[in-house]
Order: C-alpha cells, then structure tokens, then sequence
C-alpha cells in the first residue's frame, strides 16, 4: 500500500484554500483584472498540479520512483531543539529584548548542538550578544527592540 | 493653639505638595527636549522624502537649532503607511516625530483600514511643496496644452497618462483634470516615479503626470517638455507652463507636502520647539539652495494653520475619489 | 577626445590616492555586507547616506559603486560555504556551491566565484564604456509587455534549474507566487491575505524567506544528521585551488555568464537574481554532463557568479545614461549624487565626463582590488569549516536572527525567518527544490504587476503582447525551445512538454 504522499496533499488543500479565499477579493476579468484574479488563478494551477501529482502517485505505472514507504522521522531530537529555541525567539524577542534574547537563543543552541557544559555556552551566549551588538547596533546603527530594558 | 499649629502644618504640607509637584511637571515639560530624538521616515533612504528629510535634519543639527540631537530612521514600507503608523502609535511626548510626504497622512486613510488618520495626528509644520505638471516626450505632435486637450477630446479613454500610482497625488491631478475638462484620459499607474519616467521616455504612455523632481535631468536634456501645470499657480520651475486654473478649469490643485507630525495630544511647548527647530532649518539659503536641487517649491504651513489646509485637502480628495466610485471610509 | 584618452585620464584620476581610498572601502564594505547575512548593499548605502553630505559626488559615486559589486562578491561566500545567501543573487549559486563545499571543492568554488567575478566586472565596465547611449534606448524600448513576457517565461524557466522532478519544482513555483501574493496588491495597494496584520501588508520579505529556506533548513539538516563528525577536515593547499579540468570549464560559462548577465542588468526590476538564474539555466542546457548540476558542477557557479556581477555593473547603465534608477542600490546612488549636487541624466557623459571616466577607472581598478582582496582570503574563509559543528550551526543560527532583523526592522520577519526554516527543512527531506521556491518569489509580484499595467496600456486588450515586436519574441522564445525539445524526445512522452502549456 503505497503512502500517500504528504506534500503534494498538503499544497492541493492550500491551493484550494487559497482558491476559496480569493474570491472573497475583487476578481474582475481577464480584460480587466481584479485583485484577486491573479491569486485564483495561482490556486488554481497549484491545486490543479498536485491533483496531478497525486494521481499520478496512484497510477500503476511501472517504475515509479513514489517516497519511500516510510519515510524516515523527520527530525531528530536536537532538531527540535533548535526549532524550540528559534520559536521562542520569535515570539519573545520583542518583549524580552533583542540583545537578551540573542544570549538566551544563543546559549541554548549551544547547548543544544553539543557544547558539554552550561558555563561554556552562557559564555558564548554573552560573547555572541555583545559582539552583534556592536557590530550591528553601534557600529551599523541599526536599531533593535529594546524590550524591558528601556 | 495645637490645632491651629496642625491645620497650618497641614496647609503648608500641601502648599509643599503642591509646589513639588508644579516643579517637577513644569520641569519635565520644561525639560523637553532631554534627551535625543528619532525622526522617522517611512520611506526608504533613496527616496525624495528620505533626501530632504536627511537634509533638513543635517541642517539642524549643524546650526544646533534644537538642543539635542537628531537622528533619522528610515521605516519604509506600504506607500509610506507602516513607518507614519508606527510613529502615531507611540507616545506624544516628542521624542518620536515622523518626517512624511502628505500621501500616506491625507489621501491613504481615505481608502485603506489604517491605525491612524489625518485627524488623529498633531501636525507640526509643513515644509516643502511638490506642484504636479504633465509632461509629454519632446518630439510629441502637442506643442501646447490646448492641442493635447483637442486630441484627448477627439479620442476619448485612449490617450495613456502614467502616474506615479494609484491613490497618490498624480493620480489625485489625473481625476482632478479628468472633472475639471471632462475628457477620459487612459490611467496606467506604475510602481513609483522612475518607472513612470522610463515609460514615457520608451513611448509606453504618452504624456505622465510628474513633480519637477521627477523629470529636471530630462528637461535639461531636452527629452521632455511640461505641457501643463496641474495647480492653481505656476510652478517656480516651469514658470512658462501654464496652470489649468489659467486656462479656464476649475481645479484646487493637489497638496504634495512634505509635514512632520506627532501623535495626538503633545504639549504645545513640545510644538513650538520642534516647529521653531524645523522652520528655522527651511529659512537658511543652504536650504532654499537644496529644494531647487530636488525640484520642491517652497510651502511653509505653520501649526496652526496646519490643521485646516490638511481638513481642506482631505476633503477634496474625497470628493474626487468619490466622483470615480471608490468606496471612501469616514474619517473622524 | 578618443575613448582611450578618457579612459587614460579616467585611471589618472581613479588612482589618484583619495579615489583610491575610497574604492578600497567601498569594495571591502561591500565584501563585508554581501558576507554577512541578512544586511545587503541597500541597507549599507542607507547607512551612508548621511555621510556623504559633504562628499564630492565623485567620491561617493565611488563609494557606493564599489559598495554594491562588492557585495556581488561577498554573497558568494557564505553561499557556498554554507549554504546560507545573503543576497536573493546569491541563491543560485547555493544550489551547486554548496555541494562543491560538501564534496571538499569549497576553496575552488570561491576561487571560480571570484575569478568569474572579476571577468564580468571587466565586461561589464567595457559594456558601460563604450556601449552607454545605444543600449540605454535600447532598454528604454521595453515596456510593461515586454517585461510580463521576460518574467513569465522566467518563471517557467525556474523548474529547469532543479535537478529533480520538474513537477515538483512546478509546485514550489506556484507556491513561491502564492507566497508573494500575500500583501499589497502591486497596483493598488489593496491588502490580500494578510489578516488584519498591518506589518504583514507589506508581504514576506525574500531575504528572511531564503535565510530560513536555506540558512536554517540547513542549519536543521546538519543537526539532524546522526553521523556527527561534521564537515571538519583539514583542507591542503592544493584543494584549495581548482583544477585545472575546473578552471577549463568555467572558461565559457564565465564569458558567457558576463555578456548575459550585464544585458539582463538593463532591465529594471531584480535584474541580478533573474541573470543568476538564467545563466544557471543556460548552462545546464549547454553543458556535456548537465547531471552534474546540483551536484557540485562548476559551471553552476561559475556562470551565475559572473552573471549577477554583470548585471551589478549593467544595472548602472540606465542610471549613467538616462540618469534613471532601475533597481533600488541605483535610487541610493543617486541621491548620493543629488545630495553632491549631481544631475544624472541623459547629458550626464557630456555634463561631467571627468567624473564618468573617472567613475570608469575606479569601477575596473575597484574590480582588481576585490579580486586581490578575496582570492587569499579564499584560505581563510575556507578554515572557517573547520570550526567544530556545535559552534558553527549556533553562530549561523544566530547571524540569521541578527541578520534578519537588520533588513526590515520588522519582527514579523523573525517570524518568516523561523517558519521558512522548519518549512524548507521538511520540504528538502521530501525532495523538493528550494531555489524555485524562492526565486518564485521574487518574480511572481512583478509577472502580475507588468500584465496589469499592459493591460491598462490596452484597455483591456489581450492583443497588446502579441502586437509589439519584441514581446512577441520573447514568447515565442518558449516556443521555439519546446519544439526542439519535443521534437529532439520524440518517443518520449516528456513530462517536460505537458508542464510546458502556456498557461494564460
């Protein structure tokens, strides 16, 4: 029983999603396009294409090259990790500070990716923190959210 | 005697309060500015507004106009919208100013969901104005507005006019000429003044409405001629191009500024040392030098009159979009 | 005066010690920039603006010329070594200078991006030089249909530069032009897709898309890697030059790269990124193991390399000879030039030829200094890898997360950072092709935008495209090539020639 492929299902259902949201938009005509005629038509190919794809995972033709039936898990435990502290930045970045969450995410992936002691990596989260911060902000003068620090 | 001694006491304490209080509040207000302030603009570094507001600035501070430092910001993004609703959003106390074209102030809010309008801002000063021509290639058949106009007139929604794009003030001169004489013009709108410039040069459109910044290595060059000037007084820069209140149409003209704001509810001291700052910048000749380099007619509004003529712009704005069937959205 | 004059006293003046300072820094600021993730030569240039109240325009047209192609340099760098573009011209060399990185070629491929880099510098200049006038007409007669045509056969030209299934990288491009929709509408500014979120109305920015596409995907694919010895391997001298099979085949796609890429540099709009790929394209249509591509063939980056230079140097054409800007580093560089009081325009050469032969000279010697000042650094960027992987993948991980926010200053793009980076590692665990999906978005917004305008052109009239001469050539370019495709697969039912129906 071959799998079904994920992907393909996933894009088709955003496709047609997408293709359900336009026509909330201004569609006009080909003469004179709307706002959302170019978007339906994006969603149109893209669900129109994955159905084909799709399908032809289906089809018995010889020599299909489909996913291999199980597909191996897709991320490893360290994976996560980074996902998890990239995650936390983004949603926390603005509250807690730039330069503090830098240390913090920074700390945590090198831990994360292998570094054996806490003392090693809280030395590299602050070392990486203050050298952005000068070459970013000092330096380039590009200004970061300051979080509760202000 | 005691009591009298504790209701003296009391009233001293409170007198005392109260004067601390005064001072400290006389001190803050008193104290501004203390610190450095951030102007934004909400367009990018390159851009005409990102140059003169750069300027300006540079003016300041070389002159020490305003005792603390400037420094500028550029938050470009959504013609202008995202940066000016950042800067309206935070606090009024005058350490956050934004420095914008009056687009994004006057004529977006009317059209587009925003966090701001033209009523919930304090506007400072008004410090630069952009009159709009129409411009047409050199070797083009009309040697004067009239002759376009005849030709306009004989091939109704044909002839093509490049703005700068939708809802800007060249597409606001486009609906203003189209009311005023009554003949369809053919709108493309493109993504900004240098596409619009190259369209016309390449033959794409035939005439575009443009500010004189847009177009003076061209006219030095010969390549364009202005044809028409879509404001009620000429244009120092084409000073022979006449106006199409001139010729007999009745059109207000457009209000492309330039105008720094603060959100809503700043101290009036806080107004009058910015705009004491800025006005004092727009007087020196290094200035008045510059605004010929960019094309920019001088347009000095102060504070106080401020509010009317953005009242009086918005209005017509609305009454010209109004009159092409866009859906405008209250502003109150 | 005789072109060789000018461009005598034009290397004059380049040299004269000032001028050559400030080559010096422009090109090494650039190289810095184009290194570093995230921050390009556009936001560099903003940065300087300010400064160069005060400068002669000569000086800051030096400054910032050499800003911008040394970034062209730059990006390559971190492109190859790991996988992570700072720039969307950069993307496409990602694709086969990474896996030369992997298979232990990185010295080389830096080596060839450098070397490719300086021919198209030196074509570019010699375009710019003799060329000016003519070809600034000529771009000039490109208008709306015409440029719809370019990017619409572009974007079907995308699922070629895959090595894998070409319906897979059919859907990433349609993804890809999905994804650019979100946002203001290119004409009237409407809002689609964006929720109500006022930062999203300015639509998800390229830069943090392919950090995370590329960056952090990456930076989760060596971490997910059960094998932890990593990419530390000490690297001798000899790897680090290329071959001389390598320098052999690079020869062509380098010339061929340049001549290409510095015509495509004077079409406005994101020239570079379009001349990168096209090249790659070219390439791959051209070469004897087109297998190769994708896996580590030089010519993959070779010829993006020196393409996306070329159309660095070609991109300054329009500005010098119609005094028009056609890309946004081109708006910066004339303000520099407004604020020193420069016109630039149609009568620029005649106006001030001391500063265009002059700009000349410093465009070519700012050329030679790059090429000395990356070709040792080559060893240097080189041992970077050695750096063991549990410093490395953080340091990278966190120079995107700076990086990202120096763009925009927009924290919905730390958002777009992390979300590409998760989507795109699952994505190449699944087998499809990321460069597609990126490049996608960078062309989508622009194929809508210049099929709206033809269309108000027309009024409404389909026939506007097949009307001109030149946007009928370019249509028929598909055309041609899918006939000969067809007809060179004859037995074969391609797959290729089903995707292909022109799509309206």
């Amino acid at each position: 029983m071959k799998s079904v492929p994920q992907t393909p299902l996933v894009l088709l259902i955003i496709g047609l999603g997408f293709v359900g949201y336009s026509t909330k938009y201004n569609i006009g005509s080909l003469n004179n396009p709307g706002v959302g005629l170019f978007p339906i038509l994006i969603g149109v190919a893209l669900a129109g294409l994955a159905g084909f794809f799709l399908v032809r995972q289906w089809s018995p033709a010889p020599g299909q090259t489909g996913k291999a039936p199980s597909a191996p898990p897709i991320l490893s435990g360290k994976a996560y990790g980074v996902v998890a502290t990239l995650v936390a930045f983004a949603a926390l970045h603005s509250i807690l500070g730039y330069w503090t969450s830098i240390f913090a995410a920074m700390t945590a992936l090198l831990r994360v990716a292998g570094v054996p002691s806490w003392k090693k990596s809280i030395l590299g989260g602050v070392l990486t923190s203050a050298v952005s911060y000068l070459v970013f902000e000092y330096w380039l003068g590009v200004l970061f959210p300051e979080g509760w620090i202000r | 005697m005691k009591r009298k001694s504790k209701r003296v006491f009391q009233m001293a304490a409170v007198a005392a309060g109260m004067a601390v209080i005064l001072t400290a509040a006389f001190a803050m207000a008193a104290d501004y500015p203390r610190k450095a302030v951030t102007v934004v603009v909400p367009w990018p570094a390159g851009s005409a507004t990102g140059i003169v507001g750069q300027k300006i600035v540079n003016i300041i501070q070389q002159n020490k106009f305003f005792p603390q430092a400037m420094q500028i910001v550029y938050k470009p993004g959504a013609s202008g919208t995202i940066g000016l609703a950042e800067v309206l959003q935070g606090k009024p106390d005058g350490y956050t100013i934004g420095y914008n074209p009056s687009a994004p102030i006057l004529v977006q809010p009317l059209v587009k969901e925003l966090p701001y309008t033209s009523q919930t801002l304090t506007p400072i000063i008004q410090t630069m104005q952009f009159p709009w021509l129409l411009v047409v290639k050199a070797e083009a058949p009309w040697k004067t507005i009239q002759e376009f106009l005849d030709y306009c007139k004989k091939h109704p929604g044909e002839v093509t006019v490049g703005t700068a794009g939708d809802y800007t003030w060249g597409h606001l001169a486009l609906l203003q000429m189209t009311q005023a004489t009554g003949i369809k013009f053919r709108h493309v709108p493109f993504q900004g003044a240098a596409p619009n410039v190259t369209a016309l040069l390449g033959g794409h459109v035939q005439a575009s409405l443009v500010v004189t910044g847009d177009v003076s290595a061209q006219i030095s060059a010969g390549k364009v001629r202005f044809i028409a000037c879509v404001e009620t007084v000429r244009s120092a820069f084409a000073p022979d191009t006449p106006t199409f209140k001139e010729l007999g149409y009745d059109v207000k003209g457009t209000m492309h500024t330039h105008i720094v704001v603060l959100p809503k509810g700043a101290a009036p001291d806080v107004i009058e040392i910015l705009h004491e700052a800025f006005k004092k910048a727009i007087d020196t000749n290094d200035y008045k030098e510059f605004m010929k380099q960019v094309g920019g007619d001088p347009g000095y509004i102060s504070h106080k009159d401020l509010p009317a003529a953005i009242a009086a712009a918005v209005k017509e704005a609305t009454r010209l979009l109004e009159g092409v069937g866009t859906k405008i959205r209250k502003v109150q | 005066m005789g072109i060789i004059e000018n461009l005598m006293i034009g290397f004059g003046q380049a040299l004269s010690p000032v001028n050559l300072l400030f080559a010096f820094l422009g090109v090494t600021l650039g190289s810095l920039v184009g290194v570093l993730p995230g921050i390009g030569p556009l936001g560099a240039m903003s940065l300087l603006l300010c400064t160069t109240f005060g400068m002669s325009p000569t000086h800051s047209l030096i400054l910032f010329a050499g800003i911008y192609y040394g970034s062209m340099y730059g990006g390559s760098t971190t492109s190859i070594l790991l996988n992570l573009p700072g720039e969307s011209t950069s993307v496409v060399t990602c694709i086969d200078g990474y896996k030369m990185t992997q298979k232990g070629r990185a010295g080389a491929a830096l080596f060839i991006a450098a070397a490719g880099s300086f021919g198209a510098g030196t074509v570019s200049v010699l375009g710019l030089m003799l060329f000016a006038p003519p070809l600034a007409e000529l771009a000039l007669k490109f208008g709306p249909p015409e440029y719809f045509c370019l990017t619409t056969v572009g974007l079907m030209v995308l699922p070629y530069i895959s090595s894998g299934s070409k319906v897979k990288s059919g859907l990433m491009v349609l993804l890809g032009v999905m994804v650019s929709t979100i946002g203001m509408d290119p004409v009237t500014g409407d809002q689609r897709f964006t929720f109500g979120i006022l930062a999203l109305s300015q639509g998800i920015d390229f830069i943090p898309m392919a950090m995370g596409l590329f960056g952090i995907a990456e930076v989760l694919n060596v971490l997910s890697q059960k094998s932890e010895t990593g990419k530390v391997h000490s690297v001798r001298l000899r790897e680090m030059l290329p071959t001389r099979e390598e320098i052999r085949r690079s020869v062509g796609p380098i010339i061929r790269g340049s001549v290409i890429g510095f015509f495509i540099g004077l079409i406005p709009g994101p020239a570079a990124v379009v001349a990168s790929f096209t090249s790659y394209a070219m390439e791959k249509r051209l070469s004897k193991h087109p297998e190769e591509f994708g896996h580590g063939a030089v010519e993959g980056v070779a010829g993006p390399e020196s393409a996306n230079n070329a159309a660095a140097g070609g991109a300054f054409l329009p500005l010098i000879a119609l005094g028009i800007p056609f890309a946004p580093p081109m708006a910066l560089v004339l303000a520099a030039l407004l604020i020193g009081r420069i016109l630039p325009g149609p009568t620029f050469i005649e106006d001030h030829p001391q500063m265009f032969w002059t700009f000349i000279g410093s465009m070519y010697i700012g050329n030679v200094m790059l090429l000395l000042l990356n070709l040792p650094l080559v060893g240097l960027f080189v041992s970077v890898l050695r750096t063991p992987i549990r410093i490395l993948i953080p340091v990278v991980a966190i120079l995107c997360l700076t990086g990202v926010y120096a763009v925009n200053s927009s924290s919905i793009d730390v958002w777009v950072l992390v979300l590409s980076g998760v989507g795109g590692f699952i994505l190449r665990n699944r087998g499809y092709d990321l460069a597609p999906l990126v490049l996608a978005v960078v062309l989508g917004p622009k194929v809508e935008l210049y099929f709206r305008q033809s269309l108000f052109m027309s009024a409404g009239s389909l026939a506007i495209f097949v009307e001109r001469s030149i946007s009928l050539a370019i249509l028929l370019i598909p055309v041609v090539v899918l006939a000969a495709t067809v007809a060179l697969h004859f037995t074969r039912k391609s797959r290729a020639g089903e995707f292909k129906k022109p799509r309206k």
